[in-house]
């Protein structure tokens, strides 16, 4: 079986100082791969890279059979590409039944929004409410929540757990477990790598724009260098920086 | 009702208009817009053009007036909206100083500085006189009423929100699945065609347009109206408007009241107290005068 995902020699950044030197990566369908790395290992920008918004990247690109690099970035969703941002994920000044009616190319847009409504029935009872109300962990759930409201095959989601307590993190690492269970792949983004490897299948370490480490999640885990090195001394929190 | 009155009531009408325009356009949408001025212009001048040289109605004068100023915004969104949005702000500011230039400048076409008149108004029929000031004044506030409704339709339509989330995260839009550009340059055209229009019904109101009418001052003023009523509130753009306007012209009357002071000093006085306003309204009511909740 050929990988969803298949990233090639992905080299860019913001400007003419790269950030990206040259990374692969494969996931498959229905697959959990965390990127672990330390602070400015280029980590979230090669998330921005695959959903297409690096403004200079170079590399290729192919999801689920087809090559992205001439398709732009408000067209990947479509394909089944969703991205999920570390900040400004939702809108605040709209509602919060607005921000999932705000997705395009969703064949009836409310019915879906309803539909998801149900599986989120904390946001469902306060649908009419500014996306501003809502707190951290509501705010990842409504992120969460637009992306599903086009049957993503990929999910990219740059630091979920970003200033969030560590039961709502459990919460929203819950709710990736689940999106795999629905053979979504997700690729996670990720301070807290330890956690997040907890849960995944596989796992990239990234240092310096290069990948320098991939294996199964448990290896990686297991190895008392690259733990040592990358992934914090401490179990748990101690990787969240 | 004093001519006096109808004729602040009617200068408020036409600059609510400009502010509603730019509510559309920065306080819904984000679009930083330092040239409205220009778009005015183009109406103004392009009604008065019509209406003289080519005999047009006073009507067909407006709509076109609205159509042209629309028509002049395409390549300036063509041009800028691909762009961060501060590019937006420098080429607008110079898009209205070209306009501007460009009329004193263009001698056969507008008549330089010496600019054009005679420019009819409708309701010719109720002669010279109060009655057709009132008339005309009732068609500014009708027209008022209905761009600001029309506005509030269109933001809470599904064009709205795509519209209030580019402002938010443009990037945000795009991953999901919308180009940003096609909203910005429709809410730019929308803006530019009621400039457009304010600028067509100034023409007419005054008779007269030329050149020294459309310099920078008019936008900032509207700038400033825009934030002293609420960005986010077509009413407090109208509400802005009026309170600014009226400030502008009521001050005069200090002129008779403090004969020692200068026409310049007063005249500088007055700007600044209008530049003091806005700084303590950013500083005690951010949201503006009518705003704090969120018009949605």
């Amino acid at each position: 079986m050929t990988a969803l995902l298949d990233a090639q020699d992905i080299r860019g950044g913001y400007d003419e100082t790269p950030i990206l030197n040259g990374v692969g990566l494969t996931i498959d369908r229905g697959e959990i791969v965390t990127i672990a790395g330390t602070n400015g290992s280029g980590k979230s920008t090669l998330a921005k890279a695959l959903v297409g918004l690096l403004p200079r990247c170079s590399g290729t690109v192919r999801f689920d059979g087809r090559t992205l690099d001439a398709v732009a970035p408000e067209d990947r969703p479509a394909l089944g590409l969703s991205y999920v941002p570390q900040v400004a994920n939702v809108f605040p000044e709209l509602t919060i039944e607005e921000n999932l009616w705000v997705v395009e190319g969703v064949g009836n847009r409310r019915a879906r929004a309803d539909e998801l409504f149900g599986r989120f029935p904390s946001l469902a009872e306060r649908r009419r409410q500014l996306a501003r109300s809502l707190s951290g962990g509501e705010r990842q759930q409504l992120a969460i929540a637009r992306a599903l409201m086009l049957h993503p095959k990929l999910m990219v989601m740059d630091e979920p757990s970003a200033a969030l307590s560590p039961r709502l993190v459990e919460e929203v690492f819950a709710l990736i477990r689940d999106l795999a269970a629905q053979e979504i792949a997700v690729l996670l983004v990720e301070q807290r790598a330890r956690e997040a490897l907890a849960f995944s299948h596989r796992g990239y370490i990234m240092s310096s724009g290069r990948i320098v480490a991939q294996d199964s999640a448990a290896a990686l885990l297991a190895d008392q260098e690259l733990a040592r090195l990358f992934l914090g001394q401490g179990r748990s929190n101690a990787a969240a920086s | 009702m004093s001519s006096y009155l109808i004729a602040v009531t009617t200068q408020i009408g036409i600059y609510g208009l400009l502010t509603l325009s730019l509510s559309l356009q920065y306080g819904y949408t984000g679009l930083i817009n330092f040239g409205q001025v220009g778009f005015y212009a183009i109406g103004a001048y392009a009604a008065a053009l019509l209406g003289t040289a080519l005999g047009w109605g006073p009507w067909g004068s407006l709509a076109a007036a609205a159509l042209f100023a629309a028509v002049a915004a395409v390549p300036i969104g063509l041009l800028t909206l691909r762009l961060r949005e501060d590019y937006l702000a420098i080429v607008t500011l110079g898009f209205a100083e070209v306009v501007r230039l460009t009329i004193v400048a263009e001698d056969w076409l507008t008549n330089g500085t010496a600019g054009i008149s005679g420019i009819a108004r409708p309701f010719a029929a109720l002669g010279v006189g109060i009655e057709r000031d009132l008339a005309f004044l009732a068609l500014i506030l009708v027209a008022l009423v209905l761009v600001a409704v029309g506005l509030g339709v269109i933001v809470r339509s599904p064009f709205g929100r795509i519209v209030k989330a580019i402002r938010d995260d443009e990037d945000a839009v795009r991953v999901l699945g919308k180009e940003p550009f096609v909203p910005r340059i429709k809410v730019l055209c929308l803006g530019a065609a009621i400039a457009g229009f304010a600028g067509g019904l100034q023409a007419q109101y005054i008779g007269y347009v030329g050149p020294d009418q459309f310099i920078s001052y008019v936008t900032f003023i509207i700038w400033i109206a825009m934030i002293i009523g609420g960005t986010r509130s077509f009413l407090g753009a109208i509400v802005g408007a009026g309170v600014v306007l009226l400030f502008l012209e009521g001050s005069r009357f200090l002129r008779d009241e403090l004969p020692d002071i200068s026409e310049t000093a007063l005249a500088s006085a007055r700007l600044a107290i209008v530049g003091l306003a806005l700084i303590l309204t950013m500083l005690y009511r951010p949201g503006g005068l009518v705003g704090g909740k969120d018009a949605r």
